[in-house]
């Protein structure tokens, strides 16, 4: 087991250095000059030269490239000429709120997505199933900005019981948080637990097939015991592995929701230093949000070894 | 027909919701491949003077901003679905087949290389890593479909991978080099064509990712170029005037999930006529 | 009330397919007496297990549907119960246990075993859970599991295959019950683990006095351990008696044909195996005849009469369901009886081992050092002379394919030399091995596995024809894979068909045909017959020894069982953990073995003759064959050798000549 994390962390310090050489490389494969393609081509020749050199773009490329991850291990993340602050305050102020979003709708996904995958596998053929499946299925085909343009034309502008932008973390004020945060939740999540609902309920249907299934039968135990007891913890197992792909796209999908709701996170952030060509932003924000992956898989990766004793006692 | 196709068309219209579907996907093509026929406007005609109506019996969902008629933008729309969608799945299918394939064939440090490659993109959220490609490459519907083909590439490989891998082992792929066959012979003849249906219907499923993908990325204006018509783009500019013409962004959302569950249901459908073990897959 | 303590009576299962109702037991009758042991044998889907399952209501439904017939236990019909009512759930478990073939998915990979066994005690005893523990610690011990308090909190992952089997076992026997089914419980076993697992059982059930019933293939297991034995064909219970009935005085012709088609450890060798011709019978298409007409030597015009023959009664135990007495039995077909072709074998070696040796690294930690060898081959050294069929035997673990992947050179060897028609090819490079390639070929032990399933028959057959240009002309090339089809007896018309479209038989087939296409002189054999069914092996034996003596062939014939091994070989090498312990001429190894492990291997393997079992005197060993990482010191087999000594524990004996070309390792010899 100790082999087995200390593997994996390893190989997820490989991931992040090759995730950190495409990150860099983002500011050099943008055609022409990054300088004037950040800040426009009218900027005077000399604060072109300035900014050339503070960003150190006269060294030779590997030189640059330790320099800048250096830099970052050391949490100089660089300036943003689009937000006029360096880039460690913009994000520092964003980071929260994406990770708050993200981590509450990937806990909803789950719990939900789980209940109906088990719900729809136990009760196979039935109405109930065929409802939820094609539910799920809408719901993964729903585009989640769609779904947040209804939201907001039925709960914001007609019924007028929900905030349609804004977003305040829990502890600043509890009620506001709450009322700001449950569409944005919403559309974050159906995707999640269709995904869930979906996989759970094949995985469930798989485990039912398998052989120690027919034994825990053969001895006399009740249907809800071989359930509960027997088929869901081996179901849930590879169940586990898609925490991490969730968790994925809901910082993807962040960009989106952050945009439509305008919540000040660091999916907006890439949204905006994408439209203003602020490089620098850019690459920062997305070797964060794989890093933060990474670790989410990492953990996830540790909890399924854990879970199932044929890794964990190896 | 020999009875393994016949079993195969057999199993797959079985149900009639992948009739349904299929029937579904027919029509959406017509509607791209003769959008003159389907349409009732020009798409791109501006008439200010008549912009942001509701629907009408000239107008069957209303006008924009500009006034062009809502209904002929979304036929013309699904143009830029099939185009994006099923272009960038191809693209995405042929290069991660290969690199799944020299990956699993060759083992060792190609393996490693290629994996760790796979891994570090795919531990980027695939939105993101849209955004941040099209920062790079630019905005036109060709680059687009690169784009949304990159980061289809991962999972591609790695389901090919795992699949030549299982292939790998099996007893025929031996026997090929037993009765004498070089590896090039047993690559393409043995393990290639075992691995393919997998392969096939991962990228069925996957088109309707796509074309979601498509519709976010213009959403956010990172995706098609104006004027063209393309649902994302078309929800984005409806969205701003959700109380005059709620049609003009809910009308290209529908047309989305309607085309995007016609395939996900007829790549199901595929799934269980093609490979009925790979139900619990991802 | 009735008298047994469990009587089946005119049970018939359907499943409603897509290809058409399936018959899967057609008015079957059967029961079982308190403490009784009983067989039922029979071919894969020949309705066996689906009889027991039906009884306590565990097959699938839909598409199984139980449509007649009751099940009487402690005088209740069972039947009658729903499928998930509270009594049927009693009778599961509680008086009716079973255990299943694969010990290694039968068992919840996440729950420790003292919770599975546990459970059950729990349910059916009302225990509490600290008295439930236990009483799972005492039924450990009672299944021979030492150290029961310790090892409850396993996972099932921690034990081999026959410890898990001992663990169904203490769960089957949990609740006390009246009944314990073993629905083909060791045939995923190796030979001496599946000896020490019956024997358990028969001891168990003695102890308790359960009744037990063995599902099973293999008519000698029955032979060994069941008093009373029902045959069953195609859904129908064809011939039942006691044990001595069936096998003394059979009656129905397809029990004799099974027994005609076995080859037997003290069978005479000239013998040719009398193979039961086509196919055993499509269920979906079942008529109301006798089953078996279709393939029976002795069909007559009343046979094709559309309903089942009535069991004739020979004695109370004792009927067949056949039109005929077996004295009446006329043989309708020109059972032209070929003697065994004869062949010659030379002097010459066709290949030599010499100290061939096999290691896989083991790596340890992230930095993939390497820590150890797993040695799957130790020093091996045989030869084999042209034209005679080597055999060799042993149990999992022991090598033997991995010897034969070192021979193709599918794998590289470790040390040694592979000296095949005095060249040594264990060091050529894979561009050298082509002419190697074309004289040395494999047959493979799995018909389903080894074919490819989108090529065609043909191009199957002629894939070897084209990678070595054998063929001139595109007329040749047809020419000759119409030949190979021929010489394995299949219908070159068949050529277009893909494999799944074939039955085992015939895909084994095509796989001999495949083999030969290269016109190789030396065939390796790696079990080729153990995943067909036994009226069908028979078939297959003959057709390997009469290619041998029309084609020159010589083969190296690897398999497990023992009796096969004998039948067909000429020479036999015993192996045991990557070591040969045994070399013999074939007839010496049956009544003079010398190696103790030799002695058990062949005493595990049960004769199909209740009357010759009783008589026989059996070396019983311990253990099982102990993981290849964990390899022995010295004499690989001492920790289960009831003669070792401390020279044993230290050093490895060497093979020695004891005259005749009998050559054993062993040091107490």
């Amino acid at each position: 087991m100790a082999k087995y994390i200390i593997n994996r962390l390893l190989q997820t310090v490989v991931i992040l250095l090759i995730i950190s050489v495409i990150a860099f490389s983002l500011i050099h494969l943008v055609p022409g000059d990054p300088v004037y393609a950040m800040l426009g081509s009218e900027i005077p020749r000399e604060y072109h030269d300035q900014v050339f050199h503070t960003m150190g773009l006269d060294k030779p490329l590997i030189e640059q490239y330790f320099f800048w991850l250096g830099n970052i291990l050391k949490g100089d993340l660089g300036y943003s000429y689009y937000f006029r602050q360096s880039v460690a305050e913009v994000v520092a102020n964003r980071l929260p709120t994406t990770l708050y979003l993200g981590i509450v709708s990937a806990v909803f996904s789950v719990i939900l997505g789980i209940f109906f995958g088990i719900v729809t596998a136990v009760r196979r053929g039935s109405k109930t199933d065929s409802v939820i499946t094609v539910l799920a299925n809408i719901g993964i085909a729903m585009p989640t900005f769609w779904l947040a343009v209804i939201l907001i034309l039925i709960f914001g502008l007609n019924l007028k019981w929900l905030p349609v932008h804004g977003f305040t973390l829990p502890w600043v004020n509890l009620g506001l948080s709450v009322r700001q945060t449950i569409m944005p939740v919403i559309c974050m999540s159906v995707g999640g637990i269709a995904i869930y609902a979906r996989q759970t309920r094949s995985s469930m249907l798989e485990v039912i097939r398998q052989d120690y299934i027919r034994t825990a039968r053969s001895k006399g135990l009740k249907e809800s015991r071989i359930i509960y007891g027997h088929a869901v913890k081996n179901a849930l197992i590879p169940i586990l592995t898609l925490i991490g792909l969730t968790l994925r796209n809901s910082f993807g999908g962040s960009a989106i929701i952050e945009t439509i709701f305008n919540i000040t996170g660091l999916g907006q952030v890439m949204v905006m230093s994408l439209n203003n060509r602020d490089y620098t932003t850019l690459q920062t924000s997305l070797l964060l949000l794989a890093t933060v992956t990474c670790i989410c898989n990492l953990l996830v990766d540790i909890a399924y070894a854990y879970a199932d004793p044929r890794i964990r006692l190896e | 027909m020999n009875d393994k196709t016949k079993s195969f068309f057999e199993t797959l219209f079985s149900r009639k919701l992948v009739i349904v579907s299929a029937l579904v996907i027919l029509f959406f093509l017509l509607c791209a491949v003769a959008s003159p026929v389907f349409a009732t406007h020009d798409p791109d005609k501006q008439n200010l003077a008549e912009f942001l109506q509701g629907a009408s019996s000239s107008h069957w969902l209303g006008t924009d901003q500009y006034g062009r008629d809502v209904y002929s933008r979304i036929v013309y729309g699904t143009r830029i679905a099939f185009l994006v969608g099923i272009f960038s799945v191809i693209m995405s299918g042929i290069f991660g087949t290969v690199l799944g394939l020299l990956s699993g064939y060759f083992g060792g440090w190609v393996d490693n290389v290629i994996m760790r490659l796979v891994e570090a993109i795919m531990a980027i959220p695939p939105l993101i890593l849209a955004l941040a490609l099209v920062a790079i490459l630019g905005r036109s519907t060709t680059m687009l479909t690169v784009v949304l083909a990159i980061s289809n590439i991962p999972p591609f490989a790695r389901m090919m991978r795992g699949q030549v891998l299982t292939v790998r082992d099996l007893d025929y792929v031996s026997a090929s080099r037993i009765r004498g066959n070089r590896s090039l012979v047993t690559m393409l003849k043995h393990i290639l064509p075992n691995c393919l249906s997998p392969m096939i219907v991962i990228m069925t499923q996957s088109i309707g990712n796509t074309i979601l993908s498509e519709a976010a990325l213009s959403f956010l204006g990172a995706g098609i170029l104006p004027p063209t018509a393309s649902w994302g783009a078309m929800v984005n500019d409806g969205y701003r005037y959700l109380t005059t013409n709620s049609l003009f962004a809910l009308a290209p959302g529908f047309a989305i999930i309607v085309l995007v569950l016609a395939f996900n249901i007829f790549g199901d459908g595929l799934r269980d006529a093609l490979d009925p073990r790979l139900r619990g897959a991802l | 009330m009735s008298e047994h303590l469990l009587e089946i009576k005119h049970l018939r299962t359907v499943f409603r397919m897509r290809e058409g109702l399936v018959r899967a037991v057609d008015d079957a009758s059967l029961h079982v007496d308190e403490g009784e042991v009983i067989g039922i044998v029979g071919e894969s889907g020949s309705g066996k297990s689906v009889t027991m399952m039906s009884v306590l209501k565990l097959i699938a439904m839909p598409p199984g549907e139980i449509v007649g017939g009751e099940a009487v236990f402690q005088g209740e019909n069972i039947l009658s119960y729903g499928t998930k009512s509270s009594e049927i759930r009693r009778v599961r478990g509680g008086g009716i246990s079973m255990i299943f073939q694969e010990p290694m998915t039968s068992l919840n990979p996440v729950l420790t075993v003292g919770q599975q066994i546990g459970e059950s005690v729990m349910l059916h005893l009302g225990y509490s859970k600290a008295k439930a523990r236990e009483r799972a610690i005492e039924l450990l011990r009672l299944v021979g599991i030492p150290d029961g308090e310790s090892r409850i909190n396993y996972y099932p992952t921690q034990f081999s295959g026959g410890m898990r089997q001992r663990i169904m076992i203490a769960m089957a026997m949990a609740s006390n019950p009246k009944i314990l089914i073993a629905d083909e419980a060791t045939t995923a076993l190796d030979v001496t683990t599946q000896e020490q697992i019956l024997e358990l059982l028969r001891e168990i059930v003695k102890k308790t006095n359960t009744a037990l019933i063995i599902i099973t293939h293999n008519l000698s297991i029955v032979a060994r351990y069941a008093q009373r034995i029902y045959v069953m064909y195609a859904g129908n219970i064809v011939e039942r008696g006691t044990s001595e009935e069936i096998f003394c005085e059979t009656s129905h012709p397809y029990t004799m044909g099974l027994l005609k088609a076995i080859p037997r450890l003290d069978s005479d060798k000239s013998r040719r195996l009398v193979a039961i011709d086509g196919l055993p019978p499509n269920p979906a298409k079942k008529t109301g005849r006798c089953p078996f007409s279709e393939r029976c030597p002795y069909a007559s015009d009343r046979c094709s009469e559309d309903v089942m023959p009535p069991y004739i009664e020979y004695s109370p135990t004792h009927a067949s369901a056949c039109w005929f007495r077996p004295g009446e039995l006329k043989s309708t077909r020109s059972d032209a009886a070929e003697g065994v072709l004869s062949k010659t074998v030379s002097s010459e070696a066709i290949l030599e081992l010499k100290n061939v040796r096999k290691y896989f690294p083991v790596f340890k930690g992230v930095t993939r050092r390497k820590i150890a060898d797993v040695r799957a081959l130790d020093d091996v050294s045989f030869s084999i002379y042209k034209g005679e069929t080597l055999g060799l035997v042993g149990e999992s673990g022991c090598g033997k394919t991995t010897l034969a992947k070192t021979i193709l050179r599918l794998y590289d060897v470790t040390g040694g030399s592979i000296i095949f028609n005095g060249r040594d090819i264990s060091r050529l490079p894979e561009r050298r091995l082509r002419d190697v390639r074309r004289e040395v070929q494999f047959i493979f032990q799995d018909p389903f596995g080894s074919l490819d399933p989108r090529q065609s028959a043909g191009s199957i057959v002629g894939e070897a024809i084209k990678a070595h240009g054998l063929a001139k002309t595109p007329e040749e090339y047809t020419r000759k894979v119409d030949e190979l089809f021929r010489a394995v007896g299949l219908d070159p018309a068949l050529k277009d068909r893909v494999p799944h479209e074939f039955s085992g038989g015939q895909r084994q087939r095509l796989s001999i045909a495949s083999a030969l296409s290269s016109e190789p002189s030396f065939v390796i054999c790696d079990e080729p017959i153990s995943a067909l069914d036994v009226s069908i092996q028979a078939q297959i034996i003959n057709l390997l020894i009469d290619l041998q003596a029309k084609r020159g062939l010589t083969y190296l014939f690897i398999a497990h069982d023992l009796s096969v091994v004998r039948h067909i070989s000429d020479r036999i090498v015993v192996m045991y953990l990557g070591r040969v312990v045994e070399i013999s001429p074939w007839n010496e190894l049956y009544e003079r073995p010398l190696h103790p492990y030799t002695q058990a291997l062949l005493s595990a393997i049960p004769i199909p003759d209740p009357v010759v079992e009783k008589g026989r005197v059996r070396t019983r060993i311990e253990g099982e064959v102990p993981s290849l990482i964990n390899r022995p010191d010295g004499c690989v087999f001492h920790p289960r050798c009831p003669y070792a000594t401390e020279r044993c524990r230290h050093s490895a004996p060497p093979l020695q000549d004891y005259g005749n070309g009998h050559q054993a390792a062993c040091h107490k010899i």
